[in-house]
C-alpha cells in the first residue's frame, strides 16, 4: 500500500492526529525488520500455549 | 514537606502484620485505619489511586477482626489491605482502565484474581492508575492524572502498573496485584524500588482482567519484600477453567526457599545486554555487578552467560504485542480514536500495519527463543540481568520518557513466558532505586525467591523508605 493512502478504517485516527498513520507505519516496517528472517516455510510458530511442568 | 502519619504501620512488612494479626497484637481494623490516614496525606501527592473504597475497606477490616477474634482465621493474607490496577475487573466497582473509553465500566463480577485474594481474607481499598489500557505511558490528556513517583514525585513511577509501584513504595498499601506484558509488574517495582514477580505464563488466571495482548499478558504481585511476594503469589496462582492459558500445574509453597541463601545454586549473569546490547547507566551497571558479587559472597557460583540480542527479542515481542493490542482496540480506534491519549494511539496504532506473515514470523522466532532459552537454563538455576536501563526519569520530559520506554531488559521473559522478579539492588546518585531481574525456568518462582530473598537479606534496600513517606 502506497504510504500515502490511508485505509478507511484509520480516518478517523488520521482526522485527531496527521501524521499518526505516517509514524505508526514506520514503527511497524522498524519492528518486523528486527525480528530475523531465516524461517523455513514448514516452521512451526509458537502458540499461545497451555505451559506445563516438563517445559 | 511533612513526613505522613503512620509510617510503622504503613511500612510493616506482610509477613510481620500477618505474624502481629494472628496473635492479636495488631487489629486488622488499627492497620487499615492507619493506611487510610497515609492514603490521604499521601495520595493528592502521588495520585496513586482512580478510586478509593475507605468505607468498605474499613468494613472488611471489621469484618476481618471478628472473623479472627472468633477462632476463623483464613491465612497470612487475612486482613491485609490490598489494591488492584485498574484493569482488573471488581463487581460493582468502576473499573476505567484509566481511560474514557471505560470511564463509566462497572463489572458484574470479580477478575479471578480479585476473588482469590479476597477469599484469603485480604481486603480491597480501591483502584490504582495505570498507563491508559495497560500501554499508553504516562499521559497528560486522560480524564484522571498519572502516578508520581513517591522518591521524587517529579519522576516517573515506571507502568504500566504505576499506581501499584507507587502505592507501594510510599506504605500507602502493603501490596497489589499489577499486570505484565512488556514488562509493565517489573518497570514500575524498579523505578520505585519495590518487588514484583512475574509469574510463568499460565500459573496467575487472566480473567477478568482487560487484555493487552493475548499471548503476552501475566497478572503479577506486587511488594515491598520478597517473602511478602511470595506469600501474595500463594494466594493467587492456580490452575483456572475461566483462563484458556491457564497451567493446569500444582502450586508449590513459594516460601520454601525463604531463609534457605543461596550456596552452591548456580547463577547465569546475562551481562551483554546491559553492557553492550543497550548499554545501561553507569549507576544501573554498577548495582547489577554489586549485586552479583553478593550473591558470589553468599556461595552461589556465577559465572557469565549469553542469550539472543535484546534488540531482536525485544522486536519479536512487540510485534505481537501490538498485533494483539490493535486488534483489541481495532473498533475502538476506528470509532472514537480521540478518547484515547496520544502516547497509546501511538503505541497500538503499528499493529495496524503489521503484515499477518510478520506476525507468524514473530510467533515462529519465538519458538526458537523458548528452544534456546531452555538450553542455556539446563545447568543454571537463575539468570540475573538488568530490568531497567536507566533510573526514572522526568514524568514530564516526554523525550526522556521516550528515549528510556524501550531501554529495559523485561520483554524477552514475557515472550519466553519465563518466571522473573525485579528486585531493588540500590540507588543512583540522585537517588532514585536501581533494580535487577531474577529470572528461571518455568513454573520455579519458588527458586526465584530463593535467591531474591537471599540478596534482600544481604542488603539493607528495603528498608530504606522515600523522604516525603
Amino acid at each position: 500500500m502506497p504510504a500515502s493512502v490511508i485505509p478507511k478504517a484509520l480516518a478517523n485516527a488520521a482526522a485527531v492526529d496527521p501524521t499518526l498513520i505516517d509514524r505508526s507505519r514506520a514503527n511497524a516496517e522498524r519492528l518486523v525488520a528486527a525480528i530475523p528472517r531465516n524461517h523455513a516455510p514448514a516452521e512451526e510458530p509458537a502458540h499461545t500455549y497451555k505451559a506445563d511442568a516438563d517445559q | 514537606m511533612s513526613p505522613a502519619p503512620d509510617a510503622d504501620l504503613g511500612f510493616m512488612t506482610i509477613v510481620e502484620a500477618s505474624r502481629q494479626i494472628a496473635t492479636g497484637a495488631l487489629s486488622p481494623v488499627e492497620l487499615m485505619a492507619a493506611h487510610l490516614r497515609r492514603i490521604e496525606a499521601l495520595g493528592p501527592r502521588l495520585d496513586a489511586f482512580l478510586l478509593l473504597d475507605a468505607d468498605k475497606a474499613m468494613a472488611g477490616a471489621k469484618a476481618a477482626e471478628q472473623a479472627i477474634a472468633a477462632g476463623r482465621r483464613l491465612g497470612p493474607l487475612h486482613g491485609i489491605p490490598f489494591g488492584l490496577k485498574d484493569i482488573v475487573d471488581t463487581a460493582g466497582i468502576r473499573t476505567t482502565c484509566h481511560s474514557k473509553i471505560l470511564k463509566d465500566n462497572v463489572p458484574k463480577t470479580d477478575a479471578v484474581v480479585a476473588a482469590r485474594l479476597k477469599a484469603a481474607g485480604a481486603i480491597l481499598v480501591g483502584k490504582l492508575a495505570t498507563h491508559e489500557f495497560a500501554l499508553g505511558g504516562p499521559a497528560f490528556d486522560l480524564p484522571w492524572p498519572p502516578a508520581r513517583n513517591p522518591w521524587n514525585r517529579d519522576c516517573h513511577p515506571g507502568g504500566s502498573s504505576s499506581g501499584s509501584g507507587a502505592a507501594i513504595a510510599s506504605g500507602m498499601l502493603p501490596m497489589a496485584i499489577g499486570t505484565d506484558t512488556g514488562g509493565s509488574v517489573r518497570n514500575p517495582a524498579s523505578s520505585c524500588g519495590i518487588v514484583g514477580m512475574k509469574a510463568t505464563y499460565g500459573r496467575v488466571s487472566r480473567a477478568g482482567v482487560f487484555p493487552l495482548s493475548f499471548s503476552l499478558d501475566h497478572i503479577g504481585p506486587m511488594t515491598r519484600t520478597v517473602a511478602d511476594n511470595a506469600l501474595m503469589l500463594q494466594a493467587i496462582a492456580g490452575p483456572d477453567a475461566w483462563d484458556p492459558a491457564s497451567a493446569a500445574v500444582s502450586v508449590p509453597n513459594f516460601s520454601s526457599g525463604i531463609g534457605k541463601g543461596v550456596k552452591g545454586l548456580q547463577v547465569g549473569y546475562l551481562r551483554h545486554w546491559h553492557e553492550t546490547d543497550l548499554p545501561a547507566h553507569p549507576d544501573m551497571a554498577a548495582g547489577l555487578d554489586d549485586a552479583v558479587a553478593a550473591l558470589a559472597d553468599a556461595g552461589a557460583v556465577v559465572k557469565d552467560v549469553a542469550f539472543a540480542p535484546l534488540a531482536a527479542l525485544a522486536a519479536c515481542n512487540r510485534v505481537i504485542l501490538v498485533s494483539e493490542a490493535y486488534a483489541i482496540h481495532r473498533q475502538w480506534l476506528t470509532d472514537r480514536p480521540g478518547d484515547y491519549a496520544k502516547a497509546t494511539r501511538d503505541r497500538i496504532m503499528p499493529g495496524a500495519f503489521i503484515a499477518a506473515a510478520d506476525y507468524i514470523d514473530a510467533l515462529r522466532q519465538r519458538g526458537r527463543y523458548r528452544e534456546q532459552f531452555k538450553a542455556l537454563m539446563a545447568d543454571l538455576d537463575v539468570i540475573v540481568c538488568a530490568s531497567s536501563m536507566d533510573p526514572a526519569c522526568r514524568i514530564d520530559d516526554t523525550t526522556e520518557v521516550d528515549r528510556t520506554y524501550g531501554r529495559q531488559a523485561r520483554t524477552p521473559f514475557n515472550l519466553l513466558g519465563a518466571p522473573a522478579i525485579a528486585v531493588p539492588t540500590g540507588f543512583s546518585e540522585h537517588g532514585m532505586p536501581l533494580s535487577m531481574q531474577i529470572v528461571s525456568r518455568p513454573f520455579e518462582e519458588a527458586l526465584i525467591y530463593r535467591v531474591a530473598d537471599a540478596y534482600e537479606q544481604a542488603t539493607d534496600w528495603t528498608a530504606r523508605r522515600p523522604p516525603v513517606c
